[in-house]
């Protein structure tokens, strides 16, 4: 297991913190100001979104098939914010 | 420190008719409002302030989840004022299936105190009968969390030793996690 290097967030201090400690808050050792940690992100994660704009775009293409390229716009354009509006909300 | 961490007694009460998100008021003994919480809605990674005033301008706490995928729910507790963290709490996945269970930890993810909900033989009579029966926890760090019975308004009484160990600031954000965590169950 391998340590995390992160740096500070309000002095940039760069230390190192045990991998358990991935996406946690740590007090910095140089201003001793809670920092955010890294987390790991899922390996799945990279896939998964790439999927997800996929879809998005394929919906789009299809509405603008059916009703012109106004709608194919409105239809993609709405899903991508969509997902990356949840995105943002995990 | 700021008093309200100095007092050994105090209410915790989920605010009703909150549409997004949850909102809690901290009470003294005397029925003074010392503190007032928000949980912030659209998130599904908890993220809760406590606030010395109602208006949210003197911020006391700040209580976020670890932003990562795992299997417990670790939450890390920072002093608002001097941007410290001074602890963590981190429930207990698979011993809170049947009887709820918390870890407390210092600011470098130590234990130093467990939470646990009063006896086994309760803890599953409330998961029979739909959790009407009120909790209690205890903190073997020298504190309890008492909820009342009171089926419409969520209130936990918390109770400090006088010669409790563990930081009072970690106590406090534990306690408002207990009503905004295991207090969501009931509702
Ligand atoms: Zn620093």
């Amino acid at each position: 297991m391998h340590d995390i290097l992160t740096s500070c967030e309000h002095c940039a201090h760069r230390f190192e913190v045990p991998r358990a400690a991935a996406g946690s808050l740590q007090n910095c050792p140089s201003c001793g100001k809670a920092t955010r940690v890294p987390g790991e992100s899922d390996p799945a994660w990279v896939p998964f979104q790439l999927i997800v704009a996929a879809l998005c775009v394929a919906a789009g293409v299809v509405a603008s098939l059916g009703s012109g390229p106004v709608a194919g716009f409105a239809v993609g354009g709405g899903l991508l914010a969509a997902a990356l509006l949840l995105r943002a909300a995990l | 420190m700021n008093p309200v961490f100095e007092l050994d007694r105090y209410t915790i009460r989920r605010k009703l008719l909150k549409v997004f998100g949850a909102s809690f008021q901290v009470f003294d003994p005397e029925g003074r409002q010392v503190a007032s919480c928000a949980q912030k809605a659209f998130k599904l990674k908890e993220d809760i302030r406590v606030f010395e005033d109602e208006e949210r301008t003197r911020p006391l706490l700040t209580i976020q989840a670890r932003q990562v995928i795992d299997f417990h729910a670790s939450y890390d507790i920072v002093d608002a004022v001097e941007g410290v963290k001074v602890g963590a709490a981190q429930r207990a996945g698979v011993k809170s299936i049947f009887r709820d269970h918390w870890h407390v930890l210092d600011a470098n993810d130590q234990p130093i105190a467990e939470v646990e909900e009063d006896s086994m033989g309760m803890a599953l009579v409330r998961r029979v009968l739909l959790n009407l029966i009120p909790q209690t926890f205890h903190l073997d760090g020298g504190a309890t969390f008492k909820q009342r019975f009171n089926p419409v308004i969520y209130k936990l009484d918390v109770s400090v030793d006088r010669d409790a160990t563990v930081d009072r600031r970690l106590l406090f954000g534990v306690a408002v996690l207990l009503a905004a965590i295991e207090g969501r169950q009931d509702s």
